[in-house]
């Protein structure tokens, strides 16, 4: 029973980093139909810029948070500008493979200014916490606890405020929200911005567990690539379910069957997905329009 | 209305729904072989989505289609085509990176049958490629556009467009031919031309079923003529009869939508 | 997207690629040979891509992980059950086939990304399945001492000979996508890349035909995966097969202009040398090719020979009038 709950919560906790994750795809997806290949590395380098400001600025943990924080919103708007905007009325081909190039730069800029060795990071809270007669590492929680009140604050901003409003528009119909006169441009770069920050909030709330290094964003998009496709491409609660399935079926998956497969199981359920249920659990029905 | 053996198209009980949206409700129609057959109604009565279901590209909710006696109501679009249903829509749609010849060409594509290997070691592909390339230049030719064949699809103006995706599904061999509103956008010079198009096709022997906002056109080419409101069949019949038919007049006239308004569209 | 660039379907440029690859070991400094080996293998890989990304216009993300298959195909039967060079050769084939067939007709029956994702999907797995199922693939260590071809007695291990294995089995490549471009089955895959729902309104069963596509790419990639191999090192590793090698696949294709044979063979050599080119960046090679891959999709979305020909021919184009 301990084991269960140790695992319950560590696979939870692994969960909401992939729904970070995930949900900076499916923000972008549905903003600009195309899937963000540097979403992994998004969070991948706010993490070293974290460990940098920490070690070698010496800078207060709240301080260097916020500083990795607006490196991360600047970069998703230097990101939109650059990359995305150039190709915005080309095919998803080209902006798929620009990103991909984003992700490989991302990943060995790292490699050559930070190094392939992991970099720690403390916990942003040290220790065990006790809960249902056992001890579990407090930073699981601290993940759990922050990844839900972000999705908590997204849901209000995006329901109940005129940017969220303005925001679905553009992802709804881009045309349509252009003659309702929403600057999509704008909002478009919103978008990009937000999907970063929630990058560098995965970035910063793993990498006390595993340790960053370069390798670090591309497994972790993966994971939550899947689990997007899994909970319904396009979905944002199909994403945040999907990516909780995943990491406990993970979790469990590494305890109880094998943990050298442990990185393929996401990928096994993705596949048997795509057979039996090709629009997820949560997705509309694909299909083609006329 | 007819004996079943002169039946090329038997729609029955059709319905297409989206979610609660009945945009297809019970349709049923036969087209008999080698007329044309026209299929109006004001905007949003359910034509565009009935053509859709009849080539295929939407699943039919309820009720069965049949062309020349054979159950089509489950075959993909491809295999209509083969069936001998041909169609072009109402915003053309043409390979528009491809030059217009093999935009004509890949009509032939299910007239032919030269696979992987044959294509690589056989000589007898050769052969059928050159068939083919001659055969999309005599329906360019047949819709009065012998000298574009090398342009790109996308290059040409509207109309010529229209000609070629006219030129591209009579290239399968079509028994019948939908057309998906062909005169929209076209110049009074261009709709005349589409009219004669229309007869010499018909003289082909391929029956031809034309959903049209065109009314002079309509009423002037059509045989028979099915008027839909509502995804609901509200009237059949020859021109004469469908014109002094009240309730399709209403129709019209009581979504706020005269004859005159909506060809104009 | 324009009908693609003139000079490049002339048989002539063909030819003279070809004959140009012929003596290439006679013109570059024998220090290189490697890399030369390497670039027409990978140009034979490129050659898969070309079908199903250029032609049929699919996104596929794992053409490095079926070049793997093909590796692995080819080591684990020449080094555990002395397959000869032909037999292992013809197994890469039967693989590529099995693999092309059963991942497209489970994910092509879906417009849009699904091909990209479930390639992701497949790409990670392989590489899972390189590194850890160790009774067959060795793990991590690889598998070394796949042997070379051997023809009348005489072993092809020296890179001047294999190039012309790797060349003759590129050749044949070229001149299969060559001819396929122009037949019933080439327009069929254009037709699908333009408009996959007019394509079957237009008589053309879309699934079959991308199936078709996506298998010839898988087939191509393993069958250079099997050169890969066999030639060079005669050593294989999960590393050789990573993600990147995928994404390195697209750009020698995207460089060279997507929808012609020279463009993805040029496209390929290119950039394998690249590394020994631009040497001088060191460590920064990567980060530098990350960047260039995004200058490459922004600036030259026609490729290489295609901003070449805009830039060089400017011939007036024969547009229609009105």
């Amino acid at each position: 029973m301990d084991v269960v709950v140790q695992l319950g919560v560590a696979g939870l906790a692994i969960g909401m980093i992939y729904a970070l994750v995930a949900l900076g795809f499916v923000l972008i997806f549905n903003a600009v139909n195309v899937v963000n290949f540097a979403q992994g590395d998004l969070a991948m380098f706010p993490a070293f810029v974290l460990a940098f400001l920490l070690t070698s600025s010496r800078l207060p943990l709240p301080v260097a948070i916020v500083g990795t924080l607006l490196f991360a919103v600047v970069f998703g708007l230097v990101f939109n500008r650059l990359v995305y905007h150039p190709l915005r009325n080309r095919s998803f081909v080209p902006v798929i493979i620009a990103t991909i190039g984003v992700s490989v730069f991302l990943k060995n800029i790292a490699l050559v200014l930070f190094g392939a060795d992991p970099r720690r990071i403390d916990p942003l809270i040290h220790g065990v916490v006790r809960i249902f007669g056992t001890t579990v590492n407090a930073q699981y929680l601290v993940i759990i606890g922050v990844t839900v009140v972000l999705l908590v604050a997204q849901y209000l901003v995006f329901d109940r405020t005129m940017i969220g409003k303005q925001l679905q528009t553009t992802a709804q119909n881009r045309e349509m929200a252009a003659l309702l006169g929403i600057r999509t441009d704008r909002m478009i770069a919103v978008t990009f911005a937000y999907s970063a920050l929630l990058g560098a909030v995965a970035g910063i709330l793993v990498a006390p567990l595993f340790g960053v290094t370069p390798e670090l964003g591309t497994l972790i998009a993966l994971k939550a690539f899947a689990a997007t496709v899994i909970g319904g491409f396009g979905s944002v609660p199909g994403a945040v379910l999907g990516a909780v399935f995943l990491g406990l079926t993970e979790i469990f998956g590494a305890a109880y069957v094998s943990s050298d497969y442990k990185d393929a199981f996401a990928f096994v359920i993705l596949i048997a997905v795509l057979l039996l249920r090709p629009q997820g659990f949560f997705g509309e029905k694909v299909g083609q329009k006329a | 209305m007819s004996v079943t053996g002169d039946v090329l198209l038997a729609v029955d009980g059709l319905s297409k729904h989206f979610g609660g949206v009945k945009a297809v409700d019970d349709v049923s129609l036969e087209i008999a072989p080698g007329r044309i057959c026209s299929l109006i109604g004001p905007n949003g009565s359910g034509k565009s989505t009935l053509i859709n279901v009849l080539s295929g590209l939407y699943g039919a909710t309820r009720g069965s289609i049949s062309l020349l006696g054979q159950d089509i109501t489950r075959r993909r679009p491809d295999e209509r085509v083969r069936l001998g249903l041909a169609r072009t829509f109402q915003n053309i749609r043409l390979f528009k990176g491809l030059s217009v010849l093999e935009n004509v060409m890949t009509g032939q594509h299910c007239r032919t049958s030269s696979g992987l290997f044959r294509a690589l070691l056989h000589p007898a592909s050769r052969r059928e490629e050159a068939a083919t390339r001659k055969r999309a230049l005599r329906e360019l030719e047949f819709v009065g556009l012998p000298d574009v064949a090398a342009a790109p699809a996308g290059s040409l103006a509207y109309g010529r467009q229209r000609l070629v995706e006219i030129a591209r599904a009579l290239a399968s061999d079509p028994t019948l031919l939908l057309l998906d509103e062909p005169a929209a956008g076209l110049n009074p010079h261009e709709t005349e031309a589409l009219d004669r198009t229309l007869r010499q096709i018909v003289g082909r022997g391929i029956t031809v079923l034309l959903v049209e906002h065109d009314m002079n056109l309509v009423m002037g080419v059509s045989d028979h003529i099915t008027v839909l409101n509502f995804g609901r069949k509200i009237s059949a019949g020859t021109p004469e009869q469908v014109q002094a038919d009240p309730g399709v007049i209403e129709a019209y006239l009581g979504t706020g939508d005269a004859r005159g308004a909506d060809a104009q569209r | 997207m324009s009908v693609s660039s003139r000079l490049l379907e002339r048989p002539h440029t063909l030819a003279a690629l070809l004959v140009l690859l012929a003596s290439l070991p006679f013109l570059v400094n024998p220090f290189y040979l490697g890399v030369v080996v390497l670039g027409v293998i990978y140009a034979l890989a490129v050659l898969g891509l070309y079908f199903v990304m250029g032609l049929a216009g699919q996104l596929s993300l794992a053409q490095g992980a079926f070049f793997g298959v093909g590796a692995y195909t080819a080591a684990i039967l020449s080094t555990r059950f002395d397959w000869p060079f032909p037999a292992t050769m013809g197994a890469t084939v039967a693989a590529g086939v099995l693999v092309g067939v059963a991942l497209g007709y489970t994910t092509l029956r879906l417009t849009g990304h699904y091909l990209a994702l479930a390639t992701i999907g497949f790409a990670v797995i392989a590489n899972i399945v390189f590194l850890h199922w160790k009774p067959v693939t060795n793990g991590a260590d690889g598998i070394a001492g796949v042997k070379p071809p051997v023809v009348g007695g005489f072993i092809l291990d020296q890179n001047f000979f294999y190039y012309y294995v790797a060349l003759a089995f590129l050749a044949v490549g070229a001149l299969v996508g060559w001819r396929l471009k122009r037949s019933r089955i080439g327009l069929a895959f254009l037709a699908i890349r333009e408009d996959q729902l007019a394509a079957s309104t237009t008589g053309i069963n879309v699934l079959n035909v991308k199936v078709l596509a996506f298998t010839l790419s898988t087939v191509y990639g393993a069958v250079a995966g099997g050169l890969y191999a066999h030639g060079l090192t005669h050593y294989i590793s999960p590393d050789n097969f990573a993600f990147e090698l995928s994404v390195t696949m697209l750009v020698m294709l995207l460089l060279g202009g997507q929808a012609t044979v020279p463009g993805a063979i040029v496209g390929a050599m290119l950039v394998t040398a690249l590394p020994e080119v631009l040497r001088f960046l060191d460590r920064y090679y990567l980060a530098v090719y990350g960047v260039a891959v995004v200058l490459l999709v922004v600036f030259l979305p026609q490729g290489l020979w295609g901003w070449l020909e805009s830039a060089v021919a400017r011939r007036p184009r024969r547009l229609e009038g009105r």
